[in-house]
């Protein structure tokens, strides 16, 4: 590198360019080529001039600016206060991608917590408002920074021009020095004020302790190395497999039970029903209730309302018979609602239904009754109680022999049932028709049975029935 | 290689009038390379470095396996139960964040306040930071019972269509602890650069070549680059300060908001944050002094740096014990009744030994700093250090337990004994900090080169110019 | 490395030390004149008050407080920075010692209150209320400790705490100026440990017993910290803008330049953030467990018209500051900074307000009282300052880091 600071044959050094190109691939960091001339060729990158010490480049800096020189770049191990002025850099916009990243961050979080809490799955903590500032800030706050930073990071990494994996300098042995104890000034070649012989010169001039050419490097060389980038291509295709599969599966169906990796409480060390459990001697796992004892809210001590049948009958009363005496259990727990009336009927005579509402009937409890009724009843016994339902329609049209044909509600039979009777039978069902306690609580059975009632009624009333304040204004409702 | 002298330079005695070197010895930008650099480049690592790396790693595997063991089995392999269901897991979540609040403190907020000595400290420290973080995020994520689920923590989409609850401060711990190992993952990586690049150009064998390579991304050290990563130095410090601040401040929010007597005292947050602070200082010390006797750093991490360590230990001891003094003033002044109870009771009832012994190892122990004898001896300091990250991992036990064990109903009231599980992942944990951290020493630039280098005096750097 | 010491000493010497308190004596008069007319003027006011002088008695510890944070934040920059050995800040530390020192103001009018306290007036103090105070279990219990015996016994701790303090850090300051010893840099250094650790208990103590226990049944943790964030604001305001007005009228140019401008600004701009902080900890914390003892406190700081006072200090204390001084071109222009640290001044003032006057009314009021007792105490406190400052420039001379400050450059 020793070489005369006086102007030598610069330029006719060497012809050959292409021996500057380094046959090694391995271009992220080019090992000194030991022993190697230093090859100055006719046409070089630029030059790049070694100092020994910080105040000496930014002198030689210095220097060159005044010289005209504009396409600078200084390599330091440390970096030198002072030389963007000497450079005439400008300053990089990152604090404006910090703010933008931070901006975004905080309105980001804020917009979370609002959306996600607030909006899509509203959630009351505590008490507290489903979005407030307060609670909200610290999460708003660390996004916030997360981004500012990642905006600052990948600033620097995308403004630096950074990763760079080949770079021509690293073909300057000397270049090696410049992470660790030497200062470098590169003077491209497509500065204004190049010129080989001359620069060199100056650089000498201004202290540098030895100066070389950038060589000009194939722009093939300086790609990523074949096996990188197979590697890369095959990991890349490999990658995607996975969310193909998970898209799949997302959006086919399978006949296959799930996989369970992990069996959560799928599989429990627990008794289930209708298994056999070796700890009792009747082997049954479900256990049956104690005599003289009734569950919690079975207590149903209001015949009438419960069961549609007046108390003094004394007609069917529900006694939960158990004997545990020798270790069986007899029991009976026919309860209002799993006692079968045919059988019931049949067996004790003609209960005594209850003839009043055992509820107080009004304007609501009728209404409520006709939505009810909507619901549950009128898909068999149709929207006016004829018994043309759809299900009872559609049954009709596929001739199911099975199907029985609900009984117009309006026929004298039915007309005339008790109220008891018609609340009985929708509790407990009657030949073909299912009973719908498990569907309709005690309190909505009653307003069903007042809207059939007043279903029955629209068929007989006369205008008599009407009030007269209404009657008038008849006419006009059609 | 090891430029150890016999009998250390002392330069803590001061004139005011002259600053007193960084760094002793002769120094050159040469040498600073040469002395940190062949840490990472020697062939055989030193014996001490073999026999602590083969301990610390089987205590990582234990640790791993005791996660696998803990996952099969469930969470009732720990002591934790009703009523005291955050037990160790979380007690050694604090801590091990609480230590990791050291290197971001020196990187950053030395840094903004120019403190040119943490440059032969700070990688050292960051590099604990980040694996201290490490620490602390195993034990939540395993605390959370049924670890595949972990991420529902995340906002993420889900077939539930139920998000996580932002009001939780539960939630703010998973921001806040993300964004801080984040954050100072980048900081680390970003300071590293340019001595990854160094690693790069003085590498010998192909394999190191690469791989510094790739780490390096090409780092030439051009003005260009500097002037980026000045900058972003400088934006990444002056956003890792606050966010330091916030993350210790969010995990004492987990206790601080409730209305557990003990927890819910508004001193939390910046009382969080100076003790994490203190541990995260005393650890530093007790890592360095090892390190800088075993690596021969004594030229650049000097007796001055170990000494100003010390005063911060100290001061940060102070505002501890403030912080403990106050808290009791107030439960008394306050006139609750439960408050007045949970401390009497952290003093006198069942934990009274947990208490006694944090009392006694965080401010008792480090007073013994306001001797400089004490400050300028290295053994001395790590006695002191190891005493008062003993004491801080109890202050956490103390605020956790204590408080959770005396139930609102005191049928409820339990002793909580922590299970051979339980000790050995926190003994694992160690294991796993110090497997990182010994692979840190091992294979990255243990100092941050380019950073002394640029605090170097500027005579050094002449004296390599041949005149 | 600029200037040589040499230089800075005969410039400075070289200046004429008058007798007067500023180097100008008219300032002299127009202080003692100040001071004298707003304590006729505030006596007159305090006879007029209808409610027997209890508004008188808020303003007073108002305006007193608001003062004396600034000083004991003056006092903390001072030993802060003899702890750290700052460089940089050398050339701005003889401004915060005399505003330290200068705590004897405010600190000889709280005895107006001691003395009201003692004779049996509960005053601004309801725990010193027989009648308040019975039957009230919890104020009850507190009695050992808020009673006037007690409370002035401590008060007296706090003040011997302070003025030796305070002097002490002046005082050897000024004895190096003559005697450039650089040893009392040392001795300066090792005696503001303890003096921290001294300025922090008591700063704390002071704050719950002066200001806390004006609502006796509230308390928090946090309270004394509180305090001392918004006293250092305060504090760190005062010396920016002394720093901007010699960067605009070129006093002492060769001494404190932009780039001390530019880092006393950041300090200020940290410490103001620390304020918020602290105050949003507090918030936060009281507002999530919501224990209606605690809440109550805020509750009624969120109504009543407090709200927009609340609403003034979040944008004043912290969002405008926290804007418009992030940009490192506002921290190096005089002028904007002055402008912001008076707001900070005025904020703190505010800050003050919100935590005492709801003890006093319900709703925010606001009169002649505030406005007097404000200008008294700070025109009192300059009388001091003046007197401390008198003789000599606002800069320890011979500092052995005097040069180092001198050519101190923001990198």
């Amino acid at each position: 590198m020793k070489r005369c600071p006086c102007d030598c044959q610069v330029t006719s050094e060497t012809r050959k360019t292409n021996e500057v190109r380094i046959q090694n691939d391995m271009s992220i960091a080019t090992p000194t080529q030991p022993k190697a001339p230093p090859e100055p060729e006719v046409r070089i990158g630029g030059l790049l001039a070694e100092f020994t010490s910080a105040a000496d480049v930014v002198a030689a800096a210095k220097q060159l600016r005044t010289a005209g020189y504009r396409n600078l770049e200084v390599h330091s191990p440390h970096a030198i206060h002072g030389i963007d002025k000497v450079l005439g850099a400008k300053r990089p916009p990152l604090p404006w991608a910090a703010i933008a990243g931070g901006v975004i961050g905080l309105a980001g979080g804020l917009w979370m917590a609002w959306w996600m809490n607030a909006v899509d799955y509203p959630l009351i903590i505590s008490g507290k408002p489903m979005f407030s500032f307060l609670p909200s800030l610290p999460v708003a706050f660390e996004l916030a920074i997360l981004l500012a930073a990642f905006a600052v990071f990948g600033g620097t990494i995308a403004l630096g021009g950074l990763p760079r994996p080949a770079n021509r300098l690293f073909r300057v042995p000397s270049f090696a020095r410049a992470t660790n104890d030497r200062f470098f000034i590169a003077v491209e070649q497509s500065d204004e004020a190049f010129g080989s012989g001359e620069t060199k010169h100056l650089l000498y001039d201004a202290g540098s302790v030895g100066v070389e050419s950038i060589p000009i490097v194939d722009q093939r060389e300086s790609r990523l190395p074949r096996p990188f980038v197979l590697t890369a291509i095959v990991l890349s295709v490999l990658a995607l497999i996975p969310p193909v599969l998970i898209a799949k599966a997302r959006y086919t169906t399978s006949t296959t039970p799930r996989l369970s990796f992990i069996s959560d409480m799928d599989h429990q060390p627990k008794f289930k029903a209708q298994t056999t459990n070796s700890l009792f001697a009747d082997g049954r796992s479900m256990r049956p209730q104690v005599a003289g004892t009734i569950a919690q809210g079975d207590l149903r001590e209001d015949s009438a309302f419960y069961r549609g049948i007046r108390k003094e009958s004394g007609n069917t009363e529900n006694v939960a018979d158990v004997d545990i005496a020798d270790g069986t259990f007899l029991i009976s727990v026919p309860s209002e609602e799993n006692t079968p009336p045919a059988a019931s009927s049949a067996a004790a005579g003609t209960p005594d239904w209850v003839t009043k509402f055992p509820v107080e009937v009004d304007e609501k409890l009728i209404r409520r009754g006709k939505q009810r009724y909507e619901i549950y009843c009128a898909t068999c016994h149709g929207i006016g109680g004829d018994g043309d339902g759809l299900v009872t329609l559609r049954a009709l049209e596929l001739e199911q022999g099975t199907w029985v044909r609900p009984t117009s509600l309006h026929a004298e039979p039915i007309r005339k049932q008790p109220v008891g009777q018609l609340y009985n039978t929708i509790a407990n069902g009657v030949r073909k028709m299912p009973g719908y306690a498990a569907q309709i609580p005690v309190k909505d059975r009653w307003a069903i049975v007042s809207y059939v009632k007043a279903l029955q009624k629209t068929r007989t009333a006369t205008a008599k029935d009407v009030p007269s304040d209404v009657l008038p204004n008849m006419r006009k409702l059609k | 290689m090891a430029t150890a002298t016999v009998n250390e330079f002392d330069n803590t005695l001061i004139d005011p009038a002259v600053r007193p070197p960084l760094m002793t010895g002769e120094n050159s930008l040469g040498s600073i390379t040469e002395q940190v650099a062949a840490l990472a480049e020697r062939p055989k690592p030193p014996r001490a470095w073999t026999i602590t790396f083969a301990i610390s790693s089987s205590l990582t595997v234990m640790l791993f396996a005791l996660i696998g063991y803990l996952i099969v089995t469930g969470v009732g392999v720990w002591g934790n139960n009703s009523p005291v269901a955050w037990g160790w897991p979380i007690v050694n979540f604090v801590f091990w964040v609480g230590i990791g609040h050291a290197g971001t403190l020196i990187s950053a907020i030395l840094f903004l306040f120019r403190q040119d000595w943490r440059t032969s400290i700070n990688r050292f420290a960051e590099a604990m930071t980040i694996f201290a973080v490490t620490c602390a995020g195993i034990f939540p994520a395993i605390h959370i019972g049924r670890v595949w689920f972990v991420y529902w923590l995340a906002p993420l989409p889900n077939s539930l269509a139920m998000w996580p609850n932002f009001r939780s401060p539960l939630l703010w711990d998973v921001f806040a602890v993300t964004a801080y190992a984040t954050v100072s993952a980048m900081f680390w990586y970003l300071g590293m650069l340019p001595d990854l690049a160094t690693l790069r150009d003085r590498a010998t064998s192909r394999i190191r070549k690469i791989a510094y390579g790739i780490a390096s991304l090409g780092w030439t050290g051009s003005s260009k680059q500097w002037r980026l990563f000045e900058m972003a130095y400088l934006l990444l410090a002056a956003l890792a300060t606050p966010l330091v601040l916030s993350v210790h401040t969010i995990v004492s929010f987990d206790f601080a908001v409730s209305q557990v007597p003990g927890w819910h005292t508004t001193i939390f947050p910046p009382y969080f944050v100076a003790g994490a602070v203190f541990s995260g200082f005393a650890m530093v010390i007790t890592l360095m002094v090892p390190a800088r006797q075993f690596f021969g750093l004594k030229n650049l991490v000097t007796l001055r740096h170990l000494e100003n360590m010390c005063k911060i230990v100290l001061a940060t001891g102070m505002m501890v014990g403030y912080a403990y003094a106050t808290e009791f003033f107030i439960a008394w002044y306050g006139g609750n009744e439960y408050e007045q109870f949970a401390f009497i009771n952290r003093a006198l009832g069942p934990y009274a030994w947990a208490y006694w012994t944090m009392v006694s190892c965080n401010v008792l122990a480090p007073q013994l700093f306001w001797f400089k004898s004490v400050r300028t001896t290295p053994w001395a300091m790590v006695v002191i250090c190891v005493l008062v990250n003993v004491g801080m991992w109890f202050e956490r036990f103390v605020i956790t337990v204590t408080s959770l064990s005396r139930d609102f109903l005191p049928s409820s009231w339990g002793y909580f004994t922590p299970t051979l599980v339980d000790v050995l992942m926190f003994v694992g944990s160690f294991g796993l900090f110090f497997t990182l951290f010994l692979l840190f020493c091992r294979f990255l630039p243990m100092v941050a080169m380019a950073e002394v280098k640029s605090v170097l005096p500027a005579k050094s750097e002449n004296e390599t110019v041949p005149v | 490395m600029s200037a040589p010491p040499t230089n800075l000493l005969s410039e400075t010497t070289a200046r004429p030390t008058g007798k007067s308190l500023f180097g100008h004596s008219n300032v002299d008069y127009v202080i003692l004149a100040m001071v004298a007319a707003t304590l006729v003027g505030l006596l007159a006011v305090g006879f007029g008050l209808r409610d027997g002088g209890r508004q008188l008695g808020f303003a007073w510890v108002l305006n007193v407080w608001f003062v004396l944070s600034t000083c004991l934040g003056a006092m903390f920059f001072v030993a802060i920075q003899h702890i750290t050995r700052s460089g940089w800040s050398v050339t701005l530390r003889r401004v915060a010692e005399v505003l330290g020192a200068s705590v004897v103001g405010p600190v000889i009018l709280l005895l107006p209150v001691i003395v009201a306290l003692l004779s049996g007036h509960a005053g601004v103090y309801s725990w010193n209320d027989p009648d308040y105070v019975s039957g009230d279990t919890i104020l009850e219990g507190k009695q050992a400790f808020l009673n006037a015996t007690f409370f002035s016994i401590r008060s007296a701790t706090y003040v011997a705490v302070w003025i030796v303090a305070g002097i002490w850090l002046l005082k050897t300051s000024q004895l190096q100026d003559r005697s450039a010893d650089k040893q009392l840099t040392l001795k300066m250094e090792r005696r503001s440990a303890p003096i921290l650790i001294f300025l922090g208990l008591t700063t704390t103590f002071a704050s719950f017993d002066w200001l806390m226990s004006l609502d006796p049944h509230w308390f928090s943790t946090i309270y004394g910290i509180y305090i001392f964030s918004g006293g250092m604001t305060a504090a760190l305001a005062v010396l920016a803008i002394v720093a901007a007005v010699w960067v605009k009228s070129g006093r002492h140019q060769k001494h404190v330049t932009t780039e001390h401008l530019h880092d006393i600004t950041k300090l200020l701009y940290g410490f103001n953030c620390f304020w918020a902080y602290i105050a949003f900890s507090q918030y936060l914390l009281i507002w999530y467990a919501n224990i209606p003892e605690e809440t109550i406190w805020l509750k009624h700081r969120q109504g009543h018209g407090w709200d927009l006072i609340t609403m003034v200090l979040m944008t004043g204390h912290f969002f405008i500051p926290f804007v418009l001084l992030m940009p490192g071109a506002a921290k190096r222009n005089p002028a904007f900074v002055i402008a912001i640290s008076l707001l900070l001044l005025l904020m703190h003032w505010l800050d003050l307000y919100w935590l005492v006057y709801p003890q006093l009314n319900e709703s925010p009021v606001f009169g002649s009282a505030e406005i007097l007792g404000l200008m008294f105490v700070i025109s009192f406190t300059a009388v001091f300052a003046g007197w401390f400052a008198r003789g000599g420039e606002l800069l320890p001379v011979s500092d052995p880091r005097l040069p180092e400050s001198v050519s101190h450059h923001v990198v």
